[in-house]
């Protein structure tokens, strides 16, 4: 049948009511068998018993937040949950381990902060002497106590909660640099004689406080008076590197 | 004040039993309904899907209306949404797509092919967008006049009735397979005993 043909057919039905017959033929329908009894009441039965875990689930969450409330106002204490996997110190006795392991990069720092590195002792590898690991204060709470963390993002699924957005994870790495001291001389405040030409002359010296640097040979001694309090080095040789 | 009226009145106060015993009395038509477009178990579904939605929806009934109107758009609304569910179309247990297999006066061969004539057209209807279809619905199946109708959508019988006009266009282009020209009134009389137009 063609197009035109489609439409004219259409347009006749229309015309001649040839649907309001199909209605009203349609209209004499009934059902062969009967509704079944208490099927409204049961209907209306079924809309509490549908409701209810919804009240339940909101009485539990009312409940879990006024706790809260109450322990941060009367205990000032922030309500913390504890996961097993969270406790990984009482599990690993490596701590560098694990803190490497860790993926959570907040957890990380609370765990720098919680940890005395002067405690840690970090044994070298009896194979080879290359890691050296030294951290020289030990006072107070100092930004370089915290080694350098290398933070890079990659994407993984998570198990819990929506499956289709990603959690950003982290991994996180960090290396010790070695901090080797040296003692290669003494600093110490002196007064500096100078002589320019016309001092010279006249035979006067002109003396400024400053710091000089004495350096140490490795048979060199250094020696205090009583007297004076000063320092004397027996730097023979300062002469003549700055003369 | 009647019955009726008093048990309205008892059931708008959120009196479950009251609004129970209302829609017991409009059960035949609820059921009718609903299969129209079904005729497995999803009906009791659909009866009990309609009886929450009403209760739920009690407090925008207006008096306009009377309650069974009200009540049957309800019950045309579950159904038009069951026609167009993905749940319907998984667990449907009769052929969807049956069609006449020539003009009227063979389709209407047996009983059985008069109800699967009239349960497709009743499911076009269910198909309509609802402009269309709570006039048709209510006027052809349930028999409302257009005033009530009218009073239900909160509109004027004459939008009432272009929406009818309209809707009936659409539906002329979705039976198209039936060629109901040369169809005599008389033909289909032995198995349509109560049809309007040959009354009139």
């Amino acid at each position: 049948m063609t197009e035109f043909e489609k439409s004219d057919k259409l347009n006749r039905m229309v015309a001649n009511d040839s649907v309001e017959k199909l209605l009203d033929l349609s209209s004499e329908f009934e059902p062969s068998d009967v509704m079944p009894l208490g099927l409204i009441s049961e209907a209306l039965a079924s809309r509490k018993r549908k409701n209810k875990p919804i009240l339940t689930l909101v009485f539990v969450g009312v409940a879990g937040v006024a706790l809260c409330a109450i322990r941060l106002a009367y205990f000032r204490e922030a309500p913390t949950i504890s996961f097993p996997a969270k406790n990984i110190e009482s599990v690993n006795n490596h701590r560098e381990v694990s803190v490497i392991s860790e993926r959570d990069v907040d957890r990380q720092y609370s765990m720098l902060d919680s940890l005395s590195f002067n405690n840690i002792a970090v044994k070298p590898n009896s194979d080879s002497d290359a890691v050296k690991t030294s951290f020289t204060s030990s006072h107070g709470h100092s930004s370089k106590r915290r080694p350098s963390v290398y933070v890079s993002g990659h994407s993984s699924n998570s198990k819990f909660g929506d499956a289709k957005i990603p959690v950003k994870t982290y991994a996180a790495m960090w290396k010790t640099e070695t901090i080797e001291q040296n003692y290669s001389g003494i600093i110490a405040t002196a007064l500096v004689a100078t002589q320019d030409e016309q001092d010279r002359i006249d035979g006067t010296f002109t003396l400024t406080p400053a710091l000089i640097d004495l350096p140490l040979n490795p048979g060199d001694t250094i020696t205090t008076t009583e007297e004076t309090s000063a320092l004397f080095v027996s730097t023979l040789n300062y002469k003549e590197e700055n003369p | 004040m009647t019955e009726e009226t008093d048990l309205l009145e008892r059931a708008l106060q959120q009196d479950e039993r009251a609004f129970a015993t209302l829609c017991e009395r409009h059960r035949a038509r609820l059921w009718r309904i609903v299969s129209s477009v079904s005729r497995s178990s999803d009906r009791e579904d659909l009866v009990q899907e309609s009886v929450i939605r009403a209760y739920g929806a009690l407090k925008s009934y207006r008096r306009e209306a009377s309650f069974a109107s009200w009540l049957s758009r309800i019950a045309i609304n579950v159904v038009h949404d069951y026609q167009k569910s993905a749940w319907r179309r998984r667990v449907i247990s009769f052929p969807e797509d049956w069609e006449p297999a020539g003009s009227l006066e063979n389709v209407i061969e047996s009983r059985y092919e008069l109800i699967e004539l009239q349960r497709r057209v009743r499911r076009e209807v269910a198909k309509l967008a609802s402009a269309q279809r709570i006039p048709i619905w209510l006027h052809y199946f349930e028999g409302f006049t257009f005033a009530e109708i009218a009073r239900l959508e909160l509109t004027a019988e004459s939008t009432i009735r272009s929406r009818i006009h309209a809707g009936r266009k659409i539906l002329a282009k979705k039976l198209s397979d039936f060629d109901l020209e040369s169809t005599a009134c008389d033909d289909a009389e032995a198995l349509k005993p109560r049809s309007k137009e040959c009354e009139a």
